[in-house]
């Protein structure tokens, strides 16, 4: 039976439980409002910046497309060559800009790729024309040709994204519709621009981005006998120095380029990793561990020693190091081809070893297959005293060697290199064997990374 | 018994409120950027800075032998005497204090000769730990060679920030994976990559088949696959 003497204590302290709940419970209230309307401003904030970034990358390449097409325009007719030259870096430098741009305005949607490797390329072939002009070779049918096709194009493209500036506007059509959402008016544009039926014009010259080196075949392995990837284990061994095999599993077929057989190994000495041998002729493609160091031992040139050892164990014995850089105690040495004391660059391979213990620890050979092959160069018009009487600056010169060098678009040049000095900065100098013009230089940047040239 | 269930009703619609208000406020303050690693020199490492020191660490006494950037058992064992004559922690690694003390400098590049410095490196290993961690060491390498075939290739930005950073190019930028710290296996890839490795052999895509669900990249021909990924041009 219920007590009533203590009912008016109860209902007291009921309602004071109700007051306290009710305050707090505004209290919490009005925090998650304000706190909702703080997120909410700071959401459409970020969302105005990101807009803004996109209409920014809108706008310079709308500006940059149209600084192409009226210098495209301009080279058709023009023939002073210095006049051509400053044409030509106009159109790099913006096509440059509008790959930037492009990149920028990527999204999920659709495949942004044509357009800009059209930029890409635009500005890729407006270099090589400048370079062209510079070594005295100037601009023929071709190129005037190939110039006025993209003129044509150039147009077509800043003319399509023209016609959706009023859209974005004045309509304001927001860039930005939501996470990977575009403007529907640009997207659309860029959409017709990527389609199947635009033919963007096919670049073939001496520059990294031509069309050329879409079409490479391995010169190494021409005319070698196939191997069966169940027959590999003596390749693999060879390709490992003479490591003893403890496990070999083949892991899948590598239909690039050229078809290499990939592997996962163990060997004897307890080294793991993979390596993949070509198809033809089952070279070496490339190897590599995961290895680290944790107490060096060897010293740099007793590294680039015993990577020279290890071509000649794999079947490549004119090998001879021209470079080396050591990250975290791994070495990695290049070496080159070399024949009647000429180094030929393109036939590069790298050897990485490990100076805990002199162990190579990774093999990459794909320039060597590439461009491995019998070829003649002949003797040099320009003579070495001649290269070394040149005109280098405060550069004091410590060596001058002949090479045969890699150009962009894929040809190869016989040239002097002239290393030397000015202070502390050391660099590499190319020298045409043929013309004696200076054509391509490199600096030896110190780095944590060890030393690099760029 | 009426009562108290109202009051645990009550009690319990305040700590959900509680609860959101404060899911709420930690969104709202949003997360914070990764602190820097600390930057230390150890056994192991080699480069600009560890010539640095094996100079000074000379020039002070503590003979370390030949000045060759590589930090050896040589420079541990000098590393340690140095830092038993200051009284600081012998252990051999060059923290804050030690390269105080000897009045180095752990932070950023210390070249000579140019204001190059590895960020690229770095970054590529974010991306690798980012976007395949978990996946066979050569795995790793061919997500890396992808990248730097991408800076190479007309088809995309020029820069490996430019290509890493590309809208909605990588899953893990978009989830911001790529913040997370690279480990070890990550940075040994990286290297591998920026010295010339390509297991690919030139491949511009790769994607998980288990989960990848653009129609455009399933229409690509695979020409590689390692691991979980599936590579192609």
């Amino acid at each position: 039976m219920e007590n009533t003497n203590n009912r008016p204590a109860r209902d007291r302290r009921r309602k004071i439980a109700v007051i306290v709940a009710a305050a707090v419970a505004v209290a919490l209230i009005a925090t998650l409002a304000s706190l909702v309307g703080v997120f909410a401003y700071r959401n459409g904030a970020w969302n105005m910046q990101v807009d803004n970034l996109y209409r920014q990358s809108y706008y310079t390449l709308s500006d940059n497309l149209l600084t192409m097409e009226n210098n495209l325009s301009k080279i058709r007719v023009t023939r002073g060559e210095e006049l051509q030259q400053e044409l030509l870096m106009n159109i790099a430098l913006a096509a440059q800009s509008a790959t930037s741009s492009l990149a920028a305005l990527s999204h999920g949607g659709y495949d942004m790729t044509p357009l800009i490797k059209y930029c890409n390329q635009v500005g890729d072939y407006s270099s090589y024309g400048a370079r062209k002009i510079a070594f005295g070779l100037g601009l023929n049918d071709d190129d005037y040709k190939t110039f006025s096709d993209m003129h044509a194009m150039t147009y077509r493209i800043a003319n399509e994204l023209n016609a959706v500036r009023d859209k974005i506007t004045d309509n304001g059509e927001k860039f930005v519709m939501g996470l990977g959402q575009m403007g529907q008016s640009l997207s659309a544009a860029f959409e017709s621009l990527s389609g199947a039926d635009v033919e963007y014009p096919s670049l073939i010259y001496d520059g990294p981005f031509s069309d050329a080196l879409d079409s490479r075949e391995a010169l190494a392995l021409k005319n070698m006998e196939s191997i069966d990837p169940k027959q590999a284990d003596n390749y693999v061994a060879r390709a490992l120095g003479g490591r003893i095999l403890k496990s070999l599993t083949y892991v899948t077929t590598n239909e690039s380029a050229f078809e290499t057989y990939l592997y996962e190994f163990t060997t004897e000495d307890g080294t793991s990793g993979s390596i993949q041998i070509s198809k033809q002729g089952g070279m070496p493609v490339m190897w590599d561990t995961d290895a680290s160091v944790d107490d060096p031992r060897m010293t740099q040139e007793e590294a680039v020693e015993l990577a020279r050892q290890y071509c000649d164990k794999i079947g490549l014995p004119s090998m001879a190091p021209v470079w080396a850089c050591v990250s975290d105690s791994i070495v990695y040495v290049n070496l080159c081809y070399k024949r009647d004391e000429t180094i030929y660059y393109p036939d590069m391979v790298k050897v990485k070893v490990s100076l805990q213990d002199g162990a190579i620890v990774g093999y990459e050979g794909l320039n060597y297959l590439y461009n491995h092959t019998d070829r003649t160069f002949g003797t040099p018009t320009v003579g070495e005293e001649q290269v070394r009487a040149g005109d280098y600056g405060r550069m004091q010169i410590s060596s001058v060697r002949l090479c045969v060098t890699p150009m962009p678009g894929g040809s190869e040049k016989l040239a002097w290199e002239v290393y030397g000095s000015v202070d502390v900065y050391r660099f590499f100098l190319f020298v045409d064997a043929s013309t004696g013009k200076q054509f391509r230089i490199m600096q030896v940047i110190d780095s944590d990374e060890g030393e690099l040239l760029m | 018994m009426k009562e108290q269930t109202w009051i645990r009703v009550v009690a319990g619609m305040l700590v959900v409120l509680a609860l959101t208000t404060a899911a709420i406020v930690f969104a709202t303050m949003g997360t914070q950027g990764d602190a820097q690693p600390t930057a230390v020199l150890k056994q192991g490492m080699s480069g600009t800075q560890v010539r640095t020191l094996q100079t000074k660490l000379n020039s002070l006494g503590f003979n370390c032998g030949k000045v060759d950037g590589i930090f050896g058992s040589k420079t541990t064992a000098a590393v340690k005497r140095y830092q038993s004559s200051k009284g600081l922690v012998a252990d051999g690694i060059v923290g804050a204090k030690t390269a105080a003390a000897l009045g180095i400098s752990l932070s950023g590049s210390s070249s000579t000769n140019s204001s190059y410095n590895s960020s690229d490196v770095y970054l590529l290993a974010k991306c690798i730990h980012a976007e395949a961690r978990g996946e066979p060491y050569t795995g790793q390498v061919a997500v890396g060679a992808v990248i730097l075939n991408r800076v190479r290739s007309s088809k995309f930005p020029n820069t490996i920030a430019g290509v890493i950073y590309q809208p909605y190019a990588f899953t893990a930028v978009n989830d911001g994976q790529i913040n997370l710290e690279p480990n070890q296996s990550a940075y040994n890839a990286a290297r591998d990559c920026m010295n010339g490795w390509d297991p690919t052999n030139g491949c511009l895509y790769y994607y998980n088949p288990a989960t990848a669900t653009s129609a455009w990249i399933w229409s690509r021909p695979v020409l590689l696959k390692i691991g979980k990924h599936s590579f192609c041009k």
